[in-house]
């Protein structure tokens, strides 16, 4: 015998093809599998059903919500501040800014960012239905919370010169000193970037 | 700055070595093969987190084993860099405390020379523009860093040149961002050069005896860069590629106003080199207040006497040297080299020994 029988085989394939897993770790999630309860395996199997079935992107910002919604819980919140959109070009950026409960305005999910290399473009992007939003509603200033990085850098600009005709105030979260470290360890990178965008007290 | 204690684990053909040099000149002679490029990569490797020659990291670790360390103590401060190649994981220690590289740069500096460095001068444009990056590297990592994202952005740009009809506001975005990447670099650069040519000359004079003058000269557009890219644009976008930005400016050596590239003798050429690397390290105490460790690998056998001599006694009294040379008995070491070395160690098949 040089294989699994077929239907282990093909749970293992399965597996390998999900990010950074390899044929053993996949090997070892089937026989994890294996070993479990039906319930236990049910319920996996429900999950991954489900998620495809009732997660949709939202109209409005295309963070995610369930297939019932058309817009999601932050859009259909009365207590969000609609004034205010927070670009970002994940959901998991979302959430994490979330979790902070400073801010209280809406968000726009890009669902990515401007990348040549891999031909993802501004019409990739949900960047024509940022500037609808933001024609359509009262919008007073648009946040740009994207990765520090060239990429990142380059869609906040595209998008800056795309807004700046609409007359709304962009502004872009601050790059710097991590909290918590120490001044003397601080990458010189870093430090000078975090000079640059110093705040008068 | 200097190393009190070097050990390696596992680090290439190296056995387990424990090394506790003298504070300034160390000699390492060996055979070829024995392991003295090794020896230099591993305090090269430790203090900037990269390899030589752009191999991947996980190649420095010995054959057939999945983990190699390297631990230094530098000015009281015990460093330990950790790579596991199962895992892929790396870990730097600052006493005891993990750090990243970044914040490692400031208590391990160093400044390798290896016989390769003659093309700065003798090679093509890539290899003296390395040179140049390189060299400002040690100077200001923030430059490594820009550097890095300028090659990003240059990616990103040829690939979206390469596409049938590129976005021409997607197009004016990252040559905004080029732009401001490579105006940067370019001002850097000028004013190394700046830097280099106010102790180059002297220091030429002094190695090679007579009164010619070095310089260094950056050869870039006159214009700005700003200016350079949106007249090559439309060039640019029907060529499909990009043809203008730093990184195809160069740096040219004159000895009298001539180029030492092409009527350079071999022995001017080397002159130049030692007069280089000299002017590198005055430039290095200027910024940090004191000399990085000096690694020379196997430069011994690209200088003659005299110049050896000379670059000997002109190296700055206060710094730690580590000098490898391919012989495999002390005697067989020029008797000024022998007597300026004040510890040697033999190096052979991977095994450390003490001699002096």
């Amino acid at each position: 015998m040089d294989k699994y029988p077929e239907p282990l085989e093909n749970l293992i394939k399965e597996f390998q093809k999900l990010p950074s897993i390899g044929r053993k770790t996949a090997e070892r999630l089937a026989f994890y599998l294996l070993s479990q309860p039906p319930e236990a395996v049910e319920s996996l199997s429900q999950a991954i059903a489900h998620v495809k079935e009732k997660i949709r992107a939202c109209q409005e910002c295309f963070n995610f919500t369930e297939s019932e919604n058309e817009l999601c819980e932050i859009c259909r919140d009365p207590q969000r501040d609609r004034s205010v959109i927070c670009v970002v070009s994940h959901p998991q950026e979302l959430l994490k800014l979330e979790k902070t409960r400073e801010y209280r305005g809406l968000y726009h999910v890009l669902g990515g960012l401007l990348s040549p290399v891999n031909g993802i473009g501004p019409e990739q992007l949900h960047i024509e239905e940022l500037l609808v939003r933001l024609s359509k509603h009262k919008i007073q200033e648009v946040i740009l919370a994207l990765d520090p990085k060239v990429e990142g850098e380059a869609t906040a600009m595209y998008l800056a010169r795309r807004i700046k005709p609409l007359g709304i105030k962009i502004t872009q979260i601050a790059h710097g000193v991590p909290v918590g470290r120490d001044l003397e360890f601080a990458d010189e990178v870093t430090l000078s970037r975090a000079l640059a965008g110093r705040v008068q007290l | 700055m200097k190393i009190e204690r070097l050990a390696l684990y596992n680090f290439r053909n190296l056995a387990p070595t424990e090394l506790v040099p003298h504070d300034k000149l160390n000699l390492i002679i060996g055979p070829n093969a024995a392991g003295k490029s090794n020896l230099c990569e591993a305090i090269y490797y430790a203090a900037k987190g990269w390899l030589l020659k752009g191999e991947r990291q996980r190649d420095v670790i010995a054959f057939g084993q999945h983990e190699t360390a390297i631990e230094l103590s530098v000015n009281g401060d015990q460093i330990r860099v950790h790579l596991n190649g199962r895992a892929r994981a790396k870990t730097i220690e600052l006493n005891r405390e993990k750090k990243t590289q970044g914040e490692l740069s400031a208590r391990l500096r160093t400044l390798l020379f290896t016989p390769d460095e003659l093309q700065i001068i003798k090679g093509r444009p890539g290899q003296r523009r390395r040179f140049l990056d390189r060299s400002i590297a040690d100077l200001s990592r923030e430059y490594r860093h820009v550097l890095r994202e300028y090659e990003q952005v240059l990616r990103r740009k040829s690939a979206l040149l390469r596409q049938e009809n590129p976005d021409l506001e997607v197009l004016e975005v990252f040559n905004h961002e080029l732009i401001s990447r490579g105006s940067w670099l370019i001002t850097k650069r000028r004013e190394y050069v700046r830097e280099l040519n106010k102790t180059l000359p002297e220091r030429y004079r002094a190695i090679c005896g007579q009164e010619s003058a070095l310089a260094v000269i950056y050869e870039g557009a006159s214009v700005p860069l700003a200016q350079l890219i949106k007249d090559a644009t439309a060039e640019e976008i029907r060529r499909g590629m990009v043809l203008v930005g730093p990184h195809r400016d160069d740096v040219r050596f004159e000895l009298d106003g001539r180029d030492l590239r092409c009527f350079g003798s071999q022995g001017e050429q080397k002159s130049a080199l030692c007069a280089i690397l000299l002017a590198q390290l005055d430039l290095c105490y200027q910024r940090f207040g004191d000399y990085p460790v000096l690694i020379l690998d196997d430069v011994l056998s690209e200088l003659d006497r005299p110049r050896l001599q000379r670059l000997l006694q002109l190296l700055p009294k206060d710094i730690q040297i580590f000098l490898t040379h391919t012989a495999t008995d002390i005697n067989e070491l020029y008797p000024e080299v022998r007597a300026a070395a004040q510890r040697i160690f033999a190096l052979e098949n991977g095994k450390l020994s003490v001699i002096i």
